[in-house]
């Protein structure tokens, strides 16, 4: 649209860079991190509780001696790698979706747009208390809530995108010329739609992110001693005052996670495209 | 022509918009009786004895007993098949009776307004907050894209888009209620007590809504119709006034819709620091308490008023834009 | 210095008022008088029924019972100024005072029996007591019982079962109002946050010094904190331990006393490798209860050496050997039992691994991070402990079905003074206790003989020497691991003078209390 006449082509690559290194960092330090700090997250010294950071525990210890750093790394593997599971399977299920309402139309299209519609009516909050209450806190019931929190919005964006180009004159060309479903989608709808996933994706991985840790604040998470970053700020926030460089840490991780995401969302699509027709 | 589009809705098109609204209220009651019926059958299936969990809320874990517990059962039919139970709240419901809090024994009704109150208060309150901040922000970034204040506001609200609202809160506590003492720290009974919790709302709301008007703004000043205004002769602001305004404002609504929407979910966050009674923390607690005409009231509440807000908001771009009358006759 | 912050937050609300009034109550005008107390403590009143919040209206002063407990365990004079019991201890004879029922009746003989003949079916523990009759004789209220009951006057004090007005009761016998006769009435509830107080001017005893009492319900512990370190309470109940310091230096005073409380370990007893007491008293000598105590409940005093507190002193026995960490000794008693270590380091025998969930809940914030650190300090002997927060009501449910493997949970003792009442129930019935407090497939016969004669004895010497007998066989048999007790940590506004703590949480003596202005 007015893409090019707003914004300068230089400036659409260059914030690309800051968040890919913001991420990739995280994302090497959450994998090489278990590596290199020599602490199991789950040991304990209750003598040494609450101390500063020093030359053996780098960002101190928490209310049970346990190392900060450790459980910031292994509890980096859970809540970045939950909300990338929960993002990669709800934009597989809600792009699948969204594609069969636009191209079948009709009875499916009702269908999948009311559950749609039924579960961003639901509160998220009693689907997660529900799910957990199903299933035991764990990594499952989290991954199940936060996707089906999440697959509505992408089948909206890619129902949305396929009803467009399904419209197009050349897309209904290829129809009567008798080309199979699944090809027109492959050729012509699912490049357009995947362009915009990216972006909602990216988006969504921040969303996820923090999802999980209010979660884990809420003491609706994991099962506690597995670390998480939500879950490490709600056991330290008593400590707050005696604390403040072990609470700051979490903090900190999750901040620039979600950073990072948001920014790649925003340098991907910039301007972000609203789904305009709700 | 602006005689015509003075009025809200241009004439003839009356009908066209009572007819959306008719079936979008039929939607949303349909929607809500759905999402009721969802939470009897999700709370029946969660495990463990309601009779026990329900007398617990009443009394504490610790005072149950054996008998508080026959005696829930007993009183509140709960022996009864769940298709039995299920058929009384739908005849009631009927009835225009919503029923009885297991725990309480409040009329649902009544605890409902009463939590909804305090959350649509609070949401409203930090809806408008957030507007009142990203409103004029957007709108001046939007007129010098670029600019220091443009690059500032957004470096500012992305970084609050970062920070979950848990966050948010706790730094908000710990510098105006623990270490400033200007506000209170928990509460819900005056103004002083809704700033920080509507100021969590609403930082978190503004850090997402200042870009969308900024970007609309953008766009809407970079548009056609605007360069034509101005090839006429019209200054910046005149012209974004007469022509750029209405155009601007239709994805800022439906975002803020959206938003609003949001606002009673992330609600449940900011209840649980500031200790503020609103439907999030209703919904949690009945949850826990196996309260299952709550959940189901709560429930059918919440998707009433996602429902309605999302209605409003298509009703105002439909104001602002009526060719979009047009495409949705249907 | 002082007035800067009021001003400002004056402003403040001036400023948002507009807009707040969707929500707030039409109170703003009136916040918190000078003279107004304000209370926050953790309990939330969900129903007027005595049965289920009474111990809130008798904690508040709203409500009181025959007789009274008084700080330190005795038990005192309450509505009954004075009382008598036959010699066969069947019958009970008590003296009312001329007391004054919150809507302006009198409190006599027929309105008391009016009050027990519609709260005793409902009431929590003194049902337990065995009354069979009770009479209106003049001033005097007579209890007729089965059969003679020692520890009737602590029974007593059961809240449950406080005395109302008639006109406190609906046709069905339900209390649709709180009417009781004590130093304070309700003035406007809001269930379940908040309850407005006033003075009761025609209270039978010394009158209240403070007109009126804010007494707020704040569920969240960090809340509760932060409330007391902007002094925005006078009295704060149930302080988080890790908030003392900042209350502290905010200005507050802290008042901390032992109650009776005990964190405990359950143990299914029908599981292999909890059935023997020496391999339960194995697991009992791997925690480290003063590294629970000092670390995460900070306060070393509170590691439990035996399950009765010291505060109940004549249930605490100097000569019971105190339950101490001791890993050596715990991984000698367990090799002699039995049960070997295997490759990963945890023990086993006949197939059956040395292993088992522990069922917790995080209504009490402690217990989970308890949890946590008892997973390190079993696995030192051999024991591999997997933790599982959920409800509370899960564990009663596990041991129910048998499936329980280990729980932790945390026992009132006194919900009536004496905790012989909880002490029957939880070691000594027939059915589970659906508290989650109770032993699981464990059954003592002995215990049993003990509790019996102990409730049926009225003579002081005998009552003693069974009390000694059950704390000794819960300390040898360890059926349930007591872990810590408990304090009560009060924040109390510096404007505030007079507070008194109460050990046995029966009352919270607001009426003795005094603001500065």
């Amino acid at each position: 649209m007015t893409l090019a006449l707003t914004h300068p082509p230089a400036r659409i690559r260059r914030p690309l860079v800051a968040p890919l290194l913001l991420l990739g960092g995280l994302a090497a330090l959450v994998v090489i991190g278990p590596l290199v700090i020599p602490h199991d997250p789950a040991a304990q010294d209750l003598v040494r509780t609450l101390e500063g950071p020093s030359a053996q525990h780098w960002f101190g210890t928490d209310h049970l001696g346990r190392d900060i750093a450790a459980r910031l790394v292994h509890g980096g593997v859970r809540s970045l790698g939950i909300a990338v599971a929960c993002v990669g399977f709800a934009t597989g299920v809600g792009v699948a979706l969204g594609l069969l309402a636009a191209y079948a139309g009709r009875v499916a299209d009702i269908a999948i747009m009311r559950l749609a519609d039924l579960m961003l009516a639901f509160p998220g909050i009693l689907l997660a208390l529900l799910i957990s209450g199903f299933l035991g806190g764990g990594v499952l019931p989290m991954l199940i809530g936060i996707k089906l929190a999440l697959w509505p919005q992408f089948a909206r964006m890619a129902r949305a995108i396929a009803i467009g180009e399904l419209a197009q004159p050349h897309v209904e060309a290829a129809r009567l010329a008798g080309f199979s479903a699944l090809t027109i989608l492959r050729r012509h709808v699912l490049p357009p739609v995947l362009r915009q996933t990216v972006t909602l994706a990216t988006l969504g991985l921040g969303a996820a992110i923090m999802s999980i840790s209010s979660l884990g604040f809420l003491g609706l998470g994991l099962q506690p001693p597995t670390p998480e970053w939500g879950a490490m700020i709600s056991e330290l926030l008593p400590y707050l005052a005696e604390a403040p460089v072990q609470m700051a840490a979490p903090c900190l991780a999750i901040f620039l996670a979600v950073l990072g995401a948001t920014l790649l969302g925003q340098a991907l699509a910039e301007p972000p495209t609203m789904p305009e027709e709700m | 022509m602006s005689a015509a589009r003075s009025s809200f809705w241009p004439g003839g098109a009356a009908g066209t918009v009572l007819r959306i609204v008719a079936s979008r209220l039929v939607q949303a009651v349909l929607t809500a009786l759905v999402l009721a019926s969802l939470c009897f059958a999700f709370v029946q299936a969660l495990p463990g004895d309601a009779a026990l969990r329900i007398a617990a809320a009443r009394s504490g874990d610790d005072r149950v007993t054996a008998e508080s517990v026959a005696r829930v059962r007993e009183q509140e039919g709960l022996d009864r098949p769940l298709l039995a139970q299920y058929a009384s709240w739908i005849g009631r419901l009927a009835q225009g009776d919503l029923g009885h809090s297991l725990v309480s024994r409040q009329p649902v009704w009544r605890e409902l307004a009463e939590h909804g109150r305090f959350t649509l208060g609070l949401g409203a309150l930090g809806w408008l907050l957030s507007y009142a901040i990203a409103l004029p922000l957007g709108i001046a970034c939007g007129f010098r894209p670029g600019g220091w204040l443009d690059r500032g506001t957004n470096a500012l609200a992305v970084a609050l888009a970062s920070m979950p609202s848990f966050l948010v809160g706790i730094g908000l506590i710990s510098l105006f209620a623990l270490t400033l003492r200007w506000l209170p720290p928990a509460g819900f009974r005056t103004g002083a007590h809704m700033v920080l919790p509507a100021l969590t709302l609403a930082l978190g709301l503004a850090a997402f809504s200042v870009r969308i008007i900024r970007n609309a703004v953008v766009e809407v000043r970079g548009a056609f119709y605007m360069t034509f205004a101005r090839i006429r002769g019209r200054s910046a602001g005149a012209a974004f006034l007469h022509h750029g305004v209405r155009n601007a404002a239709i994805p800022v609504a439906t975002f803020a819709a959206l938003q609003f929407a949001y606002v009673v979910d992330g609600f449940v966050v900011v209840e649980t620091l500031f200790n503020y009674p609103g439907l999030g923390d209703l919904l949690v607690k009945s949850l826990l308490a196996r309260d299952v005409p709550m959940v189901m009231g709560a429930g059918m509440v919440v998707g009433l008023m996602y429902a309605a807000v999302n209605l409003l908001a298509d009703l105002v771009c439909i104001g602002l834009d009526p060719r979009r009358l047009a495409g949705r006759d249907a | 210095m002082m007035s800067t912050p009021l001003d400002r937050r004056a402003l403040l609300s001036g400023a948002l008022a507009g807009a707040a009034a969707l929500a707030a109550r039409p109170t703003i005008a009136q916040a918190a008088g000078p003279a107004e107390l304000r209370i926050a403590q953790p309990w939330e009143v969900k129903t007027l029924q005595l049965g289920e919040s009474g111990f809130t209206f008798t904690r508040a002063g709203i409500t009181e019972t025959l007789v009274a407990s008084l700080p330190d365990g005795r038990i005192a004079p309450g509505l009954a100024q004075s009382w008598s019991v036959s010699d066969d201890g069947l019958q009970w004879r008590f003296r009312l005072r001329d007391a004054v029922f919150h809507d302006g009746t009198r409190l006599d003989a027929a309105a008391a029996k009016a009050s027990f003949d519609r709260l005793l079916p409902h009431s929590l523990y003194l049902k337990r007591a065995g009354i069979a009759a009770v009479h209106a004789d003049g001033q005097d209220l007579v209890l007729k019982l089965e059969k003679p009951f020692g520890p009737l006057l602590s029974y007593l004090v059961d809240n449950s079962a406080a005395l109302l007005a008639p006109g406190a009761f609906d046709g069905e016998g339900r209390v649709r109002a709180i009417i009781g006769t004590g130093p304070f009435k309700i003035g406007a509830a809001e269930l379940p946050r908040s309850l407005a107080l006033v003075r009761h001017e025609v209270y039978w005893g010394e009158k209240a010094r403070v007109a009126a009492v804010r007494y707020d319900a704040v569920a969240n512990g960090d809340t509760r904190t932060n409330i007391a370190v902007a002094k925005d309470a006078d009295i704060v109940f149930n302080l988080a331990a890790q908030g003392v310091g900042r209350a502290g230096s905010a200005g507050m005073t802290i008042e901390r006393v032992i109650i009776p409380r005990t964190h405990i370990l359950m143990l299914n007893c029908a599981k292999p490798q909890f059935a023997e007491a020496p391999v339960r008293r194995a697991l009992s000598m791997a925690l480290d209860r003063e590294g629970i105590a000092a670390g995460i409940m900070r306060n070393k005093a509170l590691a439990a050496t035996q399950y009765l507190p010291p505060t109940l002193a004549e249930w605490h026995f100097a000569d019971l050997a105190p339950l101490r960490q001791d890993v050596t000794a715990a991984n000698a008693l367990l090799d002699a039992a039995g049960w070997p270590r295997g490759a990963d380091g945890i023990r086993a025998k006949g197939g059956v691994r040395f292993a088992g969930t522990v069922r917790t809940f995080a209504n009490r914030p402690e217990l989970p991070v308890i949890a946590t650190a008892m997973q390190a300090q079993l696995r030192a002997i051999g024991f591999d402990l997997a933790i599982s927060v959920g409800e509370a009501q899960a564990i009663f449910e596990a041991q129910k079905d048998g499936s329980l493997e280990l729980g932790l949970s945390s026992r009132n003792l006194v919900i009536v003074p004496d905790p012989i009442g909880t002490i029957a129930l939880d070691y000594a019935a027939d059915s589970i206790a659906p508290g989650s407090t109770g032993t699981t497939g464990w059954r003592h016969d002995g215990l049993r003989q003990e509790v019996a004669r102990y409730l049926a004895e009225a003579d002081d010497k005998r009552r003693a020497t069974a009390r000694r007998a059950i704390a000794g066989i819960i300390h040898e048999e360890l059926p349930i691991i007591p872990v810590t007790w408990y304090d009560q940590i009060v924040a109390v506004h510096p404007r505030v003078s007079g507070f008194v703590t109460d050990p046995l949480e029966q009352r919270y003596f607001l009426d003795r209390v005094t603001i500065a202005s």
